[in-house]
């Protein structure tokens, strides 16, 4: 079988029996535990995984098992192994690492599951060693190959290796006192810093309006409802054969018992809600039929119910739950090193404090606008410099793959 | 703008580019490049009139990547013309652009503005816009192998294998940028760059897939009609990343990109 040169046919039993080895792992030792993997034993590995790949390289022409890795009918047929593989990882419903799998043979749990592991190590080995011959031997017109080859190498390294010595917590901080006690998979840590919440704003999109059945709740059409958007550019609209006009805006409101209605009233605090005064009027194509139907609505808040307008007796007119366009928390953060800094996160815009990431995560959504503590995940990721090289090695290389696309003779 | 006006930029658009598709047949590159370009101007001044009153880039609904997609293929078409001189890829890319202008039009699929705050960073656009043009190289890439494999009565010739090449490396790099920019993204937005949520996870599947093709083309004289066939497969899995996911039982709540739906 292994006569001169090895071909796609030894790649593909070689990647079998990397698979084969895997699950003899996986059943002995059981599934691969990262959190073991901490620094310094990453470290070591590092160290260990750099001088084999050299050790390869160099009796590449010696072993011939060693020079086969350096060949494209090695790297298609992991290629492939690993395509496949992350295929059943897309195909199954994965549970978080700090659980067991859910299968018998640990597909469930991928990244823990040895044969996938063995494959990208292999994968990233045969990587390695032609970045290693494309150092040795290098030529212009392998440029992009090259950078692909070093970014992809460094990168997946890297992030694979720096995975057990990334921390990521979250930490619910309130108005009331700093906060250094955030929680992770295994429970509670406390975290070299603290942070108190001074002051959280949601900005919010304009209110919707739209038509439900009485009966049944639902919206009008069921899937895709029909809205009117109350901009500050809205004149009027129509829902089905209503047209919706609204004759006061109160952004800031709070409802007002009298002898037999309920009106609102502009109200600045905690709990306030939006209400519209809203005609509906029934038309007939242009033309208005009878009278139209006036009333408030709201889509309520934590502290006041939501109001509708009936229009009969199948149809009401409600405002949606008003969604979210911009959340922010102004927060102070206290460090060991008497540091005292005051920040802003939001969404996309996390703040970077002593190592940590400070990332915008949730608010108390019962509350929602009014919410007086916000919710921040935390990271730390000490490999995260050499991942982004690797990155943005990857990025040129791509870039320049695409310059000169064009196939030579 | 609204889509209630597509059809009075879609329909001049198309037009434009078909007659950029005759005149590339016809051998004629000057009012080729003349027609295409014109069409593309016609198409992206609605896909900006969007923008504008939606007050956010149209890159949230299935409605909308499509407007991309059907900008994008021309557009690569024509820069594949301008390399390589195809005669016949702007009428292939007019096709496929018809082909998603019509879905617009007849299921517009009409949104609202409000965008959730985890998508308003500027790394949206390019994150989309970027996958976009990569699907339009490698479906062109995918009908080319079609042809080679199922129509094709003749032997494949080199020439004909070097067209899926040079279509497969620009779409796989697009297809690199596209998924680096939502690494670099993901960082900003939800702590980590790589979280194996189930589309980053058929995004990689995919470009594993596109690797292999690649690779085995480096033996230029064996496995064709297998390499050919990677493509197909391939572009299989780029559908799941694409949409494949949204319908997909082992993704439901478990992907945090499954807004697009609808």
């Amino acid at each position: 079988m292994f006569n001169k040169f090895w071909k796609m046919k030894e790649g593909f039993a070689f990647g079998a029996g990397l698979i084969v080895v895997g699950l003899a792992l996986q059943f002995s030792v059981g599934p691969i535990h990262w959190s073991d993997f901490a620094f310094p034993l990453n470290g070591i590995f590092l160290f260990l995984f750099l001088c084999s790949l050299g050790l390869v390289y160099v009796l590449r022409h010696k072993v011939r098992f060693f020079g086969f890795f350096h060949r494209v009918e090695a790297a298609v047929p992991i290629l492939l192994y690993a395509a496949a593989l992350t295929v059943a990882m897309g195909l199954t419903r994965q549970v978080p690492a700090h659980e067991r799998a859910v299968d018998p043979i640990g597909l469930t749990q991928m990244l823990s599951f040895w044969p996938f592991v063995l494959v990208y190590l292999t994968l990233a080995a045969i990587v390695g060693l032609i970045v290693l011959r494309q150092a040795f031997h290098f030529r212009w017109r392998e440029l992009p190959s090259m950078l692909c080859h070093v970014g992809l190498f460094v990168a997946i390294v890297s992030a694979t290796l720096g995975s057990a010595d990334m921390e990521r917590v979250k930490l619910k901080a309130t108005t009331d006192m700093p906060e250094w006690r955030a929680t992770h998979e295994q429970g509670f840590v406390e975290l070299p810093l603290a942070i108190q919440l001074k002051k959280f704003t949601i900005d919010e999109y304009p209110p919707k309006l739209l038509l439900v059945n009485n009966k049944t709740g639902k919206t009008i059409p069921e899937k895709n409802p029909e809205v009117v958007l109350i901009d500050k550019h809205f004149k009027e609209g129509r829902l089905m054969h209503w047209r919706i006009r609204v004759r006061e805006n109160l952004p800031l409101s709070a409802p007002v018992v009298t002898k037999d209605t309920i009106k609102y009233v502009g109200w600045g605090t905690s709990g306030a809600v939006t209400a519209l005064l809203v005609e509906a009027q029934p038309m007939d194509g242009d033309k208005e039929v009878g009278k139209p139907i006036v009333g408030w609505v709201t889509c309520g808040s934590y502290m006041f119910p939501f109001q509708e307008l009936k229009l009969n007796n199948q149809l009401s007119l409600v405002m949606a739950r008003r969604e979210p366009e911009r959340y922010a928390s102004q927060i102070e953060v206290f460090t060991k090193s008497q540091e005292h800094i005051v920040a802003t996160v939001e969404v996309n815009k996390p703040v970077k404090v002593d190592g940590w990431m400070i990332y915008q995560l949730s608010y108390d959504e019962s509350m929602g606008r009014w919410s007086e503590s916000s919710t921040f995940e935390l990271v730390k990721d000490p490999w995260l410099p050499a991942v982004y090289v690797g990155v943005y090695l990857l990025l040129a290389g791509a870039i320049l793959i695409f310059i000169v696309a064009q196939k030579r003779r | 703008m609204t889509w209630n006006s597509f059809i009075y930029f879609a329909l001049p658009a198309l037009l434009l580019w078909l007659g950029g598709a005759w005149t590339a047949w016809k051998k004629r590159p000057i009012p080729t490049y003349l027609f295409t370009v014109a069409g593309l101007l016609v198409y992206f001044a609605f896909i900006l009139g969007m923008w504008f009153s939606l007050e956010r880039p149209p890159l949230r609904t299935m409605g909308e990547t499509r407007l991309w997609y059907a900008f994008f293929l021309p557009t690569a078409g024509l820069i594949i013309y301008s390399r390589w001189r195809y005669p016949w890829i702007l009428a292939f890319s007019t096709l496929l652009a018809g082909v998603f202008t019509t879905i617009n039009l007849v299921n517009p699929e009409i949104h609202n503005k409000t965008l959730m705050p985890a998508l308003q960073s500027p790394w949206f656009a390019p994150h989309v816009i970027v996958y976009m043009f990569a699907y339009a190289m490698l479906g062109a890439a995918a009908l080319m192998a079609a042809y080679l494999l199922w129509f094709k009565k003749s032997e494949i010739i080199e020439h004909e294998l070097d067209i899926c090449d040079n279509l497969v490396h620009v779409g796989w790099a697009f297809m690199t940028v596209g998924i680096l920019f939502g690494a670099l993204w993901a960082k900003e937005a939800w702590g980590h760059y790589w979280a194996w949520d189930p589309k980053e996870t058929w995004a990689a599947a995919t470009w594993f897939a596109y690797l292999a093709y690649i690779h085995v083309r480096l033996r230029a004289d064996r496995y064709r009609r297998a390499a050919l066939w990677g493509l197909i497969v391939s572009f299989v899995l780029l559908q799941m990343c694409w949409w494949g996911i949204n319908y997909l039982p082992s993704a439901q709540g478990a992907s945090v990109h499954t807004y697009n739906m609808g």
